[in-house]
């Protein structure tokens, strides 16, 4: 789902080496030059910024707040992380939360990888770029581009999204610990709207419970009377302003080390007419999730019809580092989905008298699907 | 924001877009809200975007907002002052129609916003807009450089909201508490007392290197708590920044503490229509640096004296000895010596102020002080 961004993203403040050591990030880098061997590149450039951090994170631990950042991997050499503002003044910081050890500062990011290229006496042939054309402003990019015109720029978007795509263990180990968190926090919503609070009370409940429970972001969206959504902030025109005790219906979202869980919660059942009820849909997707689903039109057949048939009410896609990553699986534009994936399914239905809405994270197995957790369900 | 108020920030866009040779004007937003960089699609439609989106004012008025995802076009609806509200999945192309259907030509067109543009999305946008289409982020952040009594009023009612925080944070801070956890609850409570994002910096330590998002450090006695507190009312920052000693204060840093208040104060008086801003920052590394600590009054040890705040335009830019800008009446941005000191590390002093035709004005009730808890 997509959630309203916040203003300072907070994911990677906290660098838990029992779950994610260096040797892990050391691994995902030396993968990351597998997959992309054939290319033949010289080194490989990740750029990450506040809004698209996900390549950062997943090689470097490190999400930057506001300005770009690039990490620049040579196969053989110490990596370099360009990062920070100010000349360096968040370096003692960043240095906390992130295994690489050469950090820098250069205020012009492609100067800065050139140097570190002709220091690895790199001076020309092809580098492997990743998220630099959605992470830079268009200006930024082609500066960008100019700094580092000794070497040929190869996209390699793609065998990256694919590496990402299959979640390792200690991956799968931080997610399940992010959904243990958001279910404490999803009871705590219903706790508080049990005893009467409103669904942007409940919310703010489920927030300081996620928090405290040890995630670093969490984001929210409420389900208003008219079935429409606003995301969980306060102020003027808000979830807030409209707050008043009732139904709750909301999608909640977790951010634990970087890695998110999601899951919605709706409360109370009992007042759920019978003919809304999202849980005989959701099982059915859930169902029909396997490898090889999403492409090819046949094999896909039952979750491809069900999409169709419950157009605008079911979403499937990715989760991990990012809330809404790839797969993505709609009816008119389906991913095919893969071992290893982790999936977030929602089904959100609607009529008249009310809302509900169900959810379920998966793991795609080799012949199938299995929940993530059992701790957050529908 | 009134509907007046709206409609009177649409006809200064306009104005300004007549004086720049355009018929119309486009506002793109890539909805990563930033303390920073101005929204323009947020300040002149009232609605805060949630995916990529943009806003048409069309050469007879009217109003268009293409909004993405397609689901949230119900909250646009309901929160922003456009005539036509389109939900949206291809908005290159839902532009290229508009374009086309107004009879615009590219050369015709004043866009805003094309700086957050990504290199991926621009191609697409280059098409739809059509040859010549006119950069227009610094005339849009001109006209919103005057902040109208709309914006005004929120950052008065945001820096309540961040004063507000500020005591609670006070009552919750203790040893014990991880950095964290501080920053978690500060930030919920001011999402209930009605902010509608926070950009929270919280960080401690014995001797502070500078401020940081908060990580899992607990806290403990003599530490130095540091805390930049910016919620937003209506999209309009504030910032408060403010250092509290876990403990009873040393004299050194007491003293250290004295010295960024005593440049903030100068920095203040420095504060007028006219002035040049390098002249600000003189004036406040002045203050330091007679006490001997001139070669601090530079990164890493600083970033800058202060700096402009998102909502509307965010001219004059960050407050540094290289800005090319002058103060004008109607500013409005943090001013804040905050910065590490050998003696004390890094210390948080600073207030949100705005320009008047005499000079400037706090938006906070008063100077922030070096507080204690836990002692």
């Amino acid at each position: 789902m997509q959630t309203m961004h916040a203003v300072l993203t907070r994911g990677r403040c906290a660098w838990n080496q029992r779950l994610l050591p260096a040797d892990e990030y050391v691994d995902r880098l030396r993968q990351l030059e597998r997959a992309t061997r054939p290319k033949e590149a010289r080194a490989v450039v990740v750029v990450g910024s506040a809004r698209e951090p996900a390549g950062l994170t997943y090689l470097a631990n490190y999400m930057p707040p506001s300005a770009p950042a690039v990490l620049v991997a040579v196969p053989g050499a110490e990596p370099t992380l360009f990062a920070g503002l100010g000349g360096g003044r968040d370096h003692p910081f960043i240095r906390s939360i992130c295994w690489v050890n050469d950090l820098r500062y250069h205020p012009r990011l492609g100067q800065g990888v050139a140097e570190v290229l002709a220091e690895r006496g790199l001076d020309g042939g092809s580098l492997l770029t990743v998220g630099a054309r959605r992470a830079m402003a268009a200006g930024s990019y082609r500066t960008f581009v100019e700094d580092l015109e000794a070497y040929e720029l190869v996209q390699a978007d793609e065998e990256f999204t694919r590496l990402r795509r299959r979640k390792r263990p200690r991956e799968l180990r931080v997610m399940r610990e992010a959904a243990g968190i958001l279910a404490a926090a999803k009871l705590a919503a219903v706790r508080a709207a049990r005893s009467g609070q409103g669904p942007f009370g409940a919310v703010a409940e489920a927030d300081r419970v996620a928090r405290l429970g040890g995630c670093h972001d969490f984001r929210a969206l409420i389900c208003g009377a008219d079935g429409s959504l606003r995301p969980y902030q306060g102020g003027h025109g808000s979830s807030a302003e409209a707050d008043s005790s009732g139904a709750l219906v909301a999608y909640l979202a977790a951010e634990y080390l970087g890695y998110w869980a999601d899951t919605s919660v709706t409360y109370p059942w009992t007042g759920v007419d019978r003919s809304i009820d999202p849980r005989p849909t959701l099982e059915a997707v859930c169902g029909a999730i396997r490898p090889g689903v999403g492409r090819a039109p046949a094999d896909g057949r039952d979750l491809a019809n069900l999409l169709s048939e419950h157009a605008g009410e079911v979403t499937v896609n990715g989760i991990g580092l990012e809330l809404d990553e790839s797969p993505l699986v709609t009816p008119r534009a389906a991913e095919e989905i893969a071992p290893g994936d982790v999936l977030s399914v929602h089904v959100r239905t609607a009529n008249g008298a009310g809302t509900a809405w169900a959810s379920r994270e998966l793991v795609v197995t080799d012949d199938g699907c299995s929940p993530l957790s059992a701790t957050v369900g529908d | 924001m009134s509907t007046e108020a709206h409609a009177e920030r649409v006809s200064r866009l306009r104005e300004a877009a007549a004086g720049a040779g355009a018929e119309a004007v486009l506002l793109y937003s890539d909805a990563a809200h930033s303390l920073l960089s101005m929204d323009s699609v947020w300040w002149a439609s009232g609605f805060k975007p949630l995916g990529e989106s943009a806003m048409g004012i069309a050469p007879d008025g009217e109003l268009s907002l293409w909004v993405t995802p397609e689901w949230d076009a119900t909250r646009a609806e309901q929160t922003s002052h456009a005539t036509k509200v389109y939900p949206c999945a291809d908005l290159p192309g839902a532009l290229a129609t508009w374009r086309a259907d107004c009879g615009i030509g590219g050369d015709e067109l004043l866009v805003c916003g094309t700086r957050r543009l990504s290199a991926e999305r621009a191609p697409a946008f280059d098409l739809a807009l059509g040859q010549g289409w006119r950069p227009g982020d610094r005339v849009v952040e001109q006209v919103a450089r005057r902040r109208d009594a709309a914006e005004m009023r929120s950052a008065e009612e945001a820096t309540l909201l961040a004063e507000q925080g500020y005591e609670y944070l006070l009552t919750v801070m203790r040893p014990g508490a991880t950095e964290f956890a501080v920053a978690s609850l500060l930030d919920v409570r001011l999402r209930e007392l009605g902010s509608d994002d926070n950009f929270v910096l919280v960080s401690a330590s014995q001797h502070n290197r500078a401020v940081h998002q908060p990580t899992e450090r607990i806290l403990e006695r003599g530490d130095v708590f540091l805390a930049e507190i910016s919620p937003s009312v209506d999209g309009v920052f504030t910032q408060i920044c403010r250092s509290v000693c876990v403990g009873e204060p040393s004299l050194e840093l007491r003293e250290s503490y004295q010295l960024l208040d005593s440049a903030l104060r100068t920095g203040f008086g420095a504060c007028r229509p006219g002035a040049e801003v390098p002249a600000v920052v003189r004036a406040m590394d002045s203050v330091i640096a007679e006490a001997g600590y001139g070669e601090y009054c530079r990164p890493p040890y600083m970033r800058a004296r202060g700096h402009a705040l998102s909502l509307g335009s965010t001219l004059p830019g960050d407050i540094t000895s290289t800005s090319m800008e002058h103060l004008e009446e109607g500013d409005y941005f943090v001013l804040h010596p905050n910065q590490y000191l050998p003696t004390s590390g890094y210390l948080l002093c600073g207030e949100p102020i705005v320009i008047g035709a005499d000079g400037a004005r706090l938006v906070s009730s008063g100077y922030g002080a070096l507080d204690s808890v836990g002692g």
